[in-house]
């Protein structure tokens, strides 16, 4: 047998036995996109605390990770920060209101009479905004409206700053949950729930504030500016109760006892704490009726002591 | 009339609210307002600066002058005190948005200016951190500690003096 013949049955062997193994070896292979390939693995993470903990150690790891941690998070407390995201929507009402009516304009009051609320515009119109020519608007003028000029344009500044207020307390807790590989569902659950419920209140109070000063001077923009800083001192109380008293952290642990302190088991629902919750629903109602009718008896009797004017 | 009528309307809940925000307001000015002026003074090893509990004192004014003006309103008096009343109140919100605006722009300036020099670390690790209302400032790097708390740095720089 000559060389050539041999090498020829050399590579026919080989070629078989090449083939009979990738027979044996066979894979599939699955091209997936990355948000797929995300998703599988997000979902295999739910069931999988260690696949989990591995991910969540690769993200504090990744570039934005580390600079979450070592250059954004270290800046969060800078003084600008909390106060912007609590009244930014306030200060750019307030720009935009000062910029519309000019500095002369700062005395422009309301004036309430049989036919409407009318806010009067003081100050000489050369050096107002060309969009603001007149000297008297109805309060629920479109122009007076996107100004923070009277009660009514003021309720849509309040919804404003409640959600960016939020928007930006809640980014703060999601982004530490990502790249902090220590904190869990509960922090991160417990952590939004206390930040919007402290934003919610500061932005109801500073509302409230903001009515009673509208009823208290005729000077427009003083309501406005009454809102801006009542939503942050109120934001700043409230944080500083929160850490006195540990509320995020009580509630984090709260979250965190509640699937510990339940015993394995079927639970039977009773169904008669669906009337329980009417009863107590009714009477907490019936009894805020009682106490406001009182107050409000309480009120009158004590105005008409002063003077007996009965309305 | 028609305005004293909403006045006495919003002073149902409006006075709970102003004398509860006024009380709120006085909390304030005694947990991080007066504190923190001391320990700078004494050199205490931790400080919790929150510029805008600044603020507090300003809130705590115009809580108390908005209801007492909106309560003569609401009698109604039209004496010279609700003119005076009124001015005043105008004068604290209007000082109070300085003051706001003061501090965003310069407070962070001011702490990173002279807080070194006075031999304090800015550390962004104790308990509550991250948080957009405070900073807190070491005199020593070594007690700046992952979640641990003021009372934790008192303790430790206790026990360095005495050992």
């Amino acid at each position: 047998m000559s060389a050539e013949l041999a090498a020829t049955f050399f590579n026919v062997g080989y070629g078989q036995t090449l083939a009979q193994s990738m027979d044996k070896n066979q894979v599939d292979v699955l091209v997936l996109t990355q948000g797929q390939y995300m998703s599988i693995l997000q979902d295999k993470a739910r069931n999988n605390a260690a696949l989990e903990f591995s991910l969540r150690k690769m993200l504090s790891k990744s570039t934005f990770g580390q600079y979450w941690q070592k250059e954004f998070s270290p800046n969060v407390s800078e003084p600008w920060v909390g106060p912007v995201a609590q009244g930014a929507n306030d200060l750019l009402a307030i720009g935009k209101t000062l910029n519309a009516i000019g500095m002369a304009g700062i005395s422009t009051y309301i004036k309430t009479t049989a036919t409407g609320t009318y806010i009067i515009i003081k100050g000489y119109s050369a050096k107002r905004s060309s969009a603001l020519q007149g000297t008297r608007y109805l309060a629920t003028n479109p122009k007076m409206l996107q100004l923070g000029l009277g009660m009514k344009s003021l309720q849509g500044i309040a919804k404003g700053g409640f959600m960016l207020g939020v928007v930006v307390s809640t980014g703060i807790e999601l982004m530490d949950f990502m790249f902090n590989d220590e904190k869990t569902m509960y922090d991160l659950v417990g952590g939004i729930g206390v930040e919007a419920v402290k934003g919610g209140l500061a932005g109801l109070v500073a509302y409230g504030f903001a009515t009673l000063a509208g009823l208290f001077t005729t000077v427009a923009v003083t309501p406005l500016f009454v809102m801006a800083v009542f939503a942050v001192v109120v934001g700043t109380v409230l944080n500083a109760a929160d850490n006195k008293w540990h509320i995020k952290k009580n509630v984090i642990d709260a979250l965190k006892a509640t699937p510990e302190s339940m015993s394995q088991g079927l639970y039977y629902i009773d169904k008669t704490v669906e009337s329980w919750a009417k009863e107590i629903g009714s009477s907490a109602e019936q009894t805020g009726v009682r106490m406001g009718k009182s107050i409000d008896q309480g009120v009158k009797d004590f105005l008409c002591r002063m003077t007996c004017r009965r309305y | 009339m028609n305005n004293t009528r909403q006045i006495r309307k919003a002073l149902v809940w409006g006075l709970p609210l102003c004398l509860s925000m006024a009380f709120l307001f006085g909390w304030l000015i005694l947990d991080s307002v007066i504190p923190p002026i001391k320990q700078m003074i004494f050199s205490m090893p931790v400080i919790r600066i929150r510029p805008t509990a600044l603020l507090a004192p300003f809130a705590l004014l115009i809580s108390l002058v908005l209801p007492l003006g909106l309560v003569l309103k609401a009698i109604p008096y039209e004496g010279v005190w609700v003119k005076r009343l009124e001015a005043l109140f105008n004068f604290l919100v209007f000082l109070s948005v300085g003051v706001l605006c003061l501090i965003i722009s310069t407070s962070a300036l001011a702490q990173s200016r002279w807080m070194p020099r006075l031999g304090y670390v800015q550390c962004d690790q104790l308990q509550d951190q991250p948080s957009v209302w405070f900073t807190d400032w070491v005199r020593n790097p070594a007690w700046c500690v992952k979640g641990k708390s003021l009372e934790w740095v008192n303790e430790q720089a206790r026990t360095s003096v005495k050992n």
